[in-house]
């Protein structure tokens, strides 16, 4: 078994790279960073190929260099894949050279050179491949064009032989860049004055000191728009009205002459459960729409350093800002990917503020109330709760950055990749892939809850018994105190919130087996309009879900999960709190 | 009658099942989103798998 180490610069089409030769799926994104563990494919069943997280260097210390580094130090590795962005030689080369440190053949792909011709560089690959003595291979991974080159050297294993045992040893980095340049004006040749691309020209608009932040603050209204208004929102409602109008009604007929208790168990339990959440899925997707549009063209990487000067306020770098970005789909990953921040304070501070971005799950809670006690201005209200979290993220990060986490202010350095046309097949998987993790959701943990629910809302120690009377009553009688203060202290939310602990979505269905399936007539009983605005407020800043406690507590141990859940849970309460308060005032 | 509660001992044993390995997986500190590919990051148990071409 051959291994071979795939490794580069971040953004340079590693993934895509690795998704091609080994029939792979893994997440491919324009914005440097995608990649902070090592995944493994395999070629041929022969050739093993090992995807490492994108480095600049291996002079420095974040965790994905480390990743690198001693992947290469300590594994058999036969091969070193370099792939490296045609169209920006100098630095990538940097790595290069610090590559041939560990005397494995490389074999070095130059991706992205029909980017190089466009931007008017012309390459010598032959004089490249002597200067270098290194086998190249030019390709355009994004298109497979020459990945079969690539499948081919591997195959016939004729890179042995081939490891650079040339002079790369540089004293310090001005040395080594000397070098590559000196090596470079042999082998490539500028045309000059192609004038500007059109990454440059849009780049002028939209990174433009007075027009940046408006159209940033546009391109969010228009996510907002398309996902309540113009796509998600007219889909919900013809869903929900194909569950609640056309299948329970039907159901109610199918199961007339069962027992009561067994059409309870599927119209209420099931039904009510898992169809309450199933019908947000077009929301879910076209949200999720939106965000892949940003990630494939990439604007993420621009939106990132317009969000520099804020984040160095929150005490964190705009790098930051990509794990807090994706906090708005998922935490758990979210507070992973905090680990490709440079500072342990950081990333620290990074996982702490990431819960409070309001993660997709909470998404049918929101519009679940909001669509009842707040029909004409839904898309205000959400958006308030988005804000909400971003403020209090700044507040928490200003409040930690100057009490837990005191630290120097860091520069920000990103690389902003060209702006390329999402492809609709990449847009449309990444959409399929988070949206199916939706499905598979209503299918697993919220199938089970709202069953369990069920038994425990219909069963008590003495038998079948009233919901009033039954086990889970018991539950939320228990812990309702803790929210009476709030205003929605009924049994029947306390249990909804306990059960929100396991996923956020559950809090829906939840409510769908405790009120009922046709929620929306119900909910106005159990709330008022201010009452359901805590409540969400509450639903917003208490922690997200177990896996994302756990997370924290695998990246940075039990202290500071056990501080993450105590923090989140005084922070939502004292929140939730003032805002009722304030409430009842106005 | 006895259908009926054979069918509903089942879904109440599944959906027992169901919670008790979800909690676990959660507990492990494993993506809680569903997607395979959220992020590289979050599906480390997926890139376990051997992808084969």
């Amino acid at each position: 078994m051959i291994t071979a180490a795939l490794i580069g610069n971040p953004n340079v089409g590693k993934t895509t790279l690795f998704n091609s030769l080994t029939g792979s799926n893994q997440y491919v994104g324009n914005w440097a960073g995608v990649t902070v563990e090592k995944k493994e494919g395999f070629l041929n069943n022969s050739i093993k190929i090992v995807d490492l997280p994108g480095i600049y260097a291996m002079d420095t210390y974040s965790n994905e260099e480390k990743v690198s580094k001693n992947f290469l130090l300590n594994e058999k590795v036969d091969v070193i894949i370099n792939i490296v962005d045609a169209s920006n030689l100098t630095r990538n080369l940097y790595l290069t050279t610090q590559l041939a440190a560990f005397k494995i053949p490389i074999i070095l792909v130059l991706n992205m050179v029909d980017v190089a011709k466009k931007k008017g560089l012309n390459i010598d690959y032959k004089k490249l491949e002597k200067e270098l003595n290194v086998k190249i291979i030019p390709i355009v991974a994004s298109k497979n064009t020459d990945i079969d080159k690539v499948i081919d050297v591997l195959k016939e294993g004729n890179f042995f032989g081939e490891a650079i045992d040339n002079d790369f040893h540089f004293r310090n980095e001005n040395e080594a860049y000397q070098a590559i340049e000196a090596i470079l004006k042999k082998c490539t040749q500028q045309t000059p004055n192609l004038g500007k691309t059109l990454t440059d020209k849009i780049d002028k608009i939209f990174l433009n000191k007075f027009l940046a932040y408006p159209i940033f603050a546009l391109i969010l209204v228009i996510i907002f728009l398309f996902t309540f208004s113009w796509v998600g929102g007219p889909l919900q409602n013809l869903l929900d009205s194909a569950v609640n109008v056309a299948l329970i009604p039907e159901l109610h007929i199918l199961l007339a002459s069962s027992s009561p208790w067994f059409s309870s168990l599927l119209i209420d339990g099931i039904v009510g459960g898992v169809g309450s959440v199933v019908v947000f899925f077009p929301l879910i997707l076209s949200l999720f729409f939106c965000i892949s549009i940003l990630e494939d063209s990439g604007y993420m990487a621009r939106a990132a350093f317009l969000m520099d000067k804020i984040m160095t306020k929150m005490g964190l770098s705009g790098k930051a800002f990509i794990p807090l970005v994706m906090g708005f789909g998922c935490s758990v990953p979210s507070i992973m990917s905090a680990r490709t921040l440079e500072s342990e304070k950081d990333r620290k501070l990074a996982a702490l503020l990431i819960p409070l971005m309001s993660c997709n799950a909470r998404l049918p809670i929101y519009v679940l109330l909001t669509s009842v006690f707040f029909p004409k201005h839904q898309g205000l209200v959400i958006g308030s709760l988005y804000l909400l979290g971003i403020a209090l993220a700044f507040l928490i990060g200003i409040l930690f950055k100057n009490t837990l986490f005191k630290k120097d202010d860091e520069p920000l350095i990103i690389e902003l990749p060209d702006y390329k046309f999402p492809e609709i097949k990449n847009l449309l998987f990444h959409t399929w892939d988070k949206g199916k993790g939706f499905i598979k959701k209503a299918g697993t943990i919220i199938f089970s809850i709202s069953i369990i629910l069920w038994v425990l809302s219909n069963f008590s120690f003495t038998g079948k018994s009233n919901i009033d009377t039954s086990f889970l009553a018991s539950i939320g009688r228990f812990i309702s105190p803790i929210f009476k203060p709030l205003g929605f202290g009924n049994w029947q939310n306390s249990v909804a919130l306990l059960s929100g602990l396991a996923a956020k979505e559950v809090v829906v269905s939840t409510m769908g087996v405790l009120y009922g399936a046709n929620l929306a007539k119900v909910i106005p009983t159990f709330f008022t309009p201010l009452t359901s605005y805590v409540f969400l407020v509450y639903v917003l800043l208490y922690p997200p879900c177990i896996s994302a406690l756990a997370t924290m507590k695998k990246e940075y141990g039990n202290k500071m999960a056990l501080f993450a859940l105590t923090y989140q849970l005084a922070l939502a309460w004292v929140v939730a709190f003032i805002v009722y308060r304030i409430g009842i005032l106005l | 009658m006895i259908i009926e509660i054979i069918v509903s001992g089942l879904i109440i044993i599944a959906a027992v099942v169901i919670f008790v390995k979800n909690i676990k997986k959660q507990a492990s500190g494993e993506c809680n989103c569903g997607s395979s590919t959220c992020s590289s990051s979050c599906a480390s148990a997926n890139q376990k798998k051997k992808i084969t071409k």
